[in-house]
């Protein structure tokens, strides 16, 4: 079975490898009129040609909003998560939930629990969240005073830890931000943590009330936050 | 001639094809798992018999783009050529 799944892995790169030979630099395609490329149009009116990758490329752009637009027709419930320490980023879909948490799973099954936004555990990350005692949103979104937290954890031996870190809210204004192509206006809140061995930062983007849009949550020691967004409802 | 963009998405860090989540326009999980590891930003693969698709970075996560300029004959697909040599 292992040696199958190898097998379908080297096709596959193989494939792609093959694939790639044929993407040079190209300029024009057959069948594809100068004028019907924004990217040639924008060349033709001395524009700066954009960044390969770019998401304000307007073909690039172009396809993130049907990207969006393809996810709104579906209705299927999604955030995007990412760690820049760990490079890992993925779209996860709702898993489960249970008294008030909600598990979101990733295709490879690494999955975060949130208590109404708040990330309060993880799984499949390495070093993972494996409980915690974290504030309410209702907190949180008030944006002011103090909290208390403590983050549980199995050490290399399976053996549980756990950190104890307090936190100072504040209002960081409002700010607008930009997911998948659609604009939302946010509120701002940050809560700064320290403790015996670690201090972070979590960050908050509220677009009403005490919604959750997009944050920024430690979860680990020794890793950078995890990024959220809520993409589709 | 009539401009429509289609986008094929792949959350390019799972490591098995994602049941749950929408693919737009086509079907593109045949290049995972596996086949997508390594790709960078700005980075274009061929899909075959689809186009060619951007590797694109929205929020932290990996995406294959693709960008479509159709029109002519029936509504050929053409992928957008890059003009800029790829960067990471």
């Amino acid at each position: 079975m292992g040696a199958v799944l190898e097998m379908k892995n080297l096709l596959l790169v193989a494939a792609l490898a093959f694939t790639l030979v044929g993407c040079g630099n190209e300029t024009e395609r057959s069948g594809l009129g100068a004028a019907t490329s924004p990217i040639k149009a924008l060349l033709q009116r001395g524009g700066t040609p954009p960044v390969l990758g770019d998401p304000n490329d307007p073909a690039i752009r172009a396809g993130i909003v049907a990207l969006r637009e393809g996810f709104q027709k579906t209705g299927q419930p999604l955030i995007n998560t990412s760690n820049a320490t760990l490079k890992y980023g993925a779209l996860m879909a709702p898993f489960g939930g249970n008294n008030g948490v909600a598990t979101w799973s990733s295709t490879g099954y690494q999955t975060a629990s949130f208590r109404d936004g708040v990330l309060a555990s993880t799984r499949g990350f390495g070093p993972d969240l494996m409980s915690s005692i974290v504030p309410t949103i209702a907190t949180i979104a008030a944006a002011r005073g103090t909290t208390q937290r403590r983050y549980s954890y199995l050490d290399g031996a399976d053996q549980p830890f756990s950190l104890d870190v307090a936190c100072t809210l504040a209002a960081a204004g409002n700010e607008s931000i930009e997911i998948f192509a659609k604009p939302f206006m946010t509120r701002k809140v940050t809560e700064t943590c320290a403790g015996p061995s670690v201090s972070f930062t979590n960050v908050y983007w509220f677009d009403k009330g005490i919604n959750v849009r997009q944050s920024k949550q430690f979860f680990a020691p020794g890793l950078d936050t995890m990024f959220i967004q809520r993409v589709i409802d | 001639m009539r401009k429509i963009a289609i986008a094929l998405a792949l959350s390019l860090a799972a490591t098995s094809a994602f049941a749950q989540t929408p693919t737009v326009g086509s079907d593109v999980t045949t290049l995972a798992p596996g086949g997508t590891t390594g790709l960078v930003v700005g980075q274009t693969v061929v899909i075959a018999g689809v186009g060619t698709a951007t590797v694109v970075a929205i929020g932290g996560t990996l995406f294959l783009i693709l960008a479509v300029v159709a029109g002519g004959n029936g509504g050929s697909v053409t992928p957008v050529t890059p003009v800029t040599p790829g960067t990471t």
